[in-house]
């Protein structure tokens, strides 16, 4: 079974499905449970029933938004991991959510709220985005070990800040700044920019897919079979740090998804960019639209913080993808 | 046929040089050998003549065309480099990672073809690793990983190989057949190959010409059976070298 999965087409079905039952399990749970007919009949009438209210202004939103976050992060995920030959990479490794959980909780200690703090959580990331950017490439050499240590250096700065915020902030808006740094879905309002660059980042990566997978077998290799390194790393980088921003404006620092999902699909499918890439933003939109279901109703009336959630769905599943493959290797 | 030359280049690591004002000419179906100690520069050579580092004074030529100007893709399509090290972040499959060879030879947005797989399974023959074809790269010997480079190489298959100590990792048998093989590939098909040993006997076995590196940026090129002469050699390698007749050639050996 897991053998068919290597091949694109029966693992990019299987994921839609995923993607598609996850949709409908967002939708049917919560406070009241709806039956498939239920949803069928709010879908298809026009009317302001209960019904269609709780689908199409609460359940169904809240859905697309963990959808396309869990689509940007894993994305992020792969582009970071073959950008610096790390399997340890993350899309927050270089800082970018640090930037942007500094500047996100100084809007909030200052009362700020709702777009106001999601703008200037775009701001700080996009300030740590060109502070790494600037400090890594200073003498002209950029290479993954140094690109790599400049970012972890800074999100250890960005950390210290964070740290700093949280201690001197009054009791009242520490709860929403935990939830925050946690990862947290509950009140965002949906856009379209981030579904567009998620469609933007799919297409110019699986684009390069050929080139990232001749990438990831390091800089001297690449350049001798004809890929131009330079602009290449500097454009995955700039992309993979406007998709995490885009995903920590809305969301809030989800861990985990970044840094698991493309392992999952390695494990699953193998190493194939082209096959990784789609792979990956289905199975991350997925398993974030079901975490972000479970976190709304598992202890409801109270809600969990997703990035809760998505460690405890991801380890296990991980765990067992991996003893899976070793096991698989053994017997080779 | 596609050529290979230097004018007046200058290469150096920090304030040591490796070469001056060095004038080459690469004809095709020539094997080149380049010889000299340890951390002299062979590598740093290699990378620059295959436009991977910039000279430091003077041209390499590719097909008349300084390399420096022309597009990585385009260079690929001409010339192959097989590195010293292999790296692997995120282990495929042996034949995924040769097809990998026909990367400059494919349009950005197309797959491979049925061709170019079957390109990498015929290179994969020829290092005799056809039965590893679907082992993950990261399962395999130091000298399985350099057949594999040697056929990602062979996919590739550019006029021009550059090869930084192909006879690293791989015993004795695999020495001297994959060099023989490569050796005759570059003659019949006039290739070019230029490579960098540490075997004397090896460069003289297959070598049509040499290039020593002496350090001091001094360096001494030419034919083959000119050049490998006990003089020349132990002073090459600062070490004395004796040559012991057998048969009709002749076998060094440091003393």
């Amino acid at each position: 079974m897991l053998s068919l999965l290597r091949q694109p087409l029966p693992l990019i079905s299987l994921l839609f499905l995923l993607s598609i039952f996850s949709f409908a399990f967002a939708i049917s749970m919560g406070s009241i449970n709806f039956s498939a007919q239920q949803i069928i009949h709010a879908l298809s009438t026009n009317q302001s029933s209960i019904t269609h209210t709780i689908i199409w202004e609460l359940r169904a939103p809240r859905a697309y938004i963990a959808f396309v976050t869990g689509g940007l992060l894993s994305l992020a995920g792969v582009l970071m991991q073959v950008l610096l030959r790390n399997p340890l990479a993350d899309p927050y490794i270089l800082g970018v959510s640090g930037g942007a959980s500094v500047a996100a909780l100084m809007a909030m200690s200052a009362g700020l709220a709702g777009s106001w703090v999601s703008g200037s959580a775009f701001v700080g990331a996009f300030f740590s985005i060109l502070l790494v950017f600037g400090l890594a490439h200073g003498q002209g050499s950029w290479n993954p070990t140094r690109l790599l240590l400049t970012g972890v250096v800074i999100a250890a700065g960005w950390g210290a800040v964070i740290n700093f915020i949280l201690s001197i902030s009054p009791e009242k808006p520490l709860r929403g700044m935990l939830f925050w740094l946690m990862g947290d879905i509950s009140n965002v309002s949906p856009s379209i920019s981030s579904l567009l660059i998620l469609f933007l980042g799919l297409i110019i990566t699986f684009m390069l897919a050929r080139q990232l997978n001749i990438l990831s077998r390091g800089e001297l290799q690449a350049s001798s079979l004809g890929v131009s390194v330079k602009p290449l790393r500097m454009g995955l980088f700039l992309l993979a740090s406007a998709l995490t921003a885009f995903a920590v404006t809305q969301a809030g620092s989800v861990g985990f998804i970044g840094l698991i999902i493309p392992h999952m699909i390695r494990l699953i499918s193998g190493s194939d960019h082209r096959l990784l890439i789609p792979a990956s933003v289905l199975l991350g939109g997925s398993l974030l639209v079901i975490s972000d279901t479970l976190a709304r109703v598992i202890i409801s009336p109270q809600q969990l913080p997703v990035g809760v959630i998505t460690a405890f769905l991801g380890v296990p599943f991980f765990l067992f993808l991996l003893n899976r493959s070793m096991a698989a290797t053994r017997h080779d | 046929m596609t050529s290979l030359q230097t004018r007046q280049l200058g290469i150096s690591i920090g304030n040591k040089k490796v070469c001056e004002d060095l004038s080459l000419n690469l004809q095709p179906g020539e094997v080149w050998g380049v010889l000299g100690r340890n951390g002299i520069g062979k590598t740093t050579l290699l990378h620059t003549l295959s436009g991977l580092r910039p000279a430091d004074s003077g041209h390499v030529l590719l097909d008349q065309h300084d390399i420096s100007e022309l597009p990585r893709k385009q260079i690929a399509q001409k010339l192959g480099l097989l590195l010293q090290h292999s790296e692997d972040a995120f282990p495929t499959s042996v034949l995924e990672s040769v097809v990998c060879g026909r990367h400059p030879h494919i349009a950005h947005w197309q797959w491979e073809s049925k061709e170019d797989y079957q390109k990498a399974t015929d290179a994969l023959q020829q290092v005799q690793m056809s039965e590893l074809s679907h082992r993950a790269t990261n399962q395999l010997s130091g000298g399985e990983r350099q057949r594999v480079a040697v056929a990602t190489l062979l996919t590739q298959s550019p006029d021009i190989f550059l090869l930084d100590e192909p006879n690293s990792h791989l015993d004795l048998h695999y020495q001297i057949s994959i060099l023989q093989y490569l050796c005759d590939f570059a003659r019949q098909q006039q290739r070019i190959i230029l490579m960098s040993l540490h075997d004397i006997n090896l460069a003289a076995r297959f070598c049509d010409k040499l290039l020593f590196i002496s350090g001091d940026g001094k360096t001494k090129a030419g034919d083959a059976d000119k050049l490998l002469n006990t003089k020349d050699l132990s002073e090459l390698f600062q070490h004395p070298i004796s040559a012991v007749s057998d048969a009709d050639r002749q076998v060094f050996t440091p003393a």
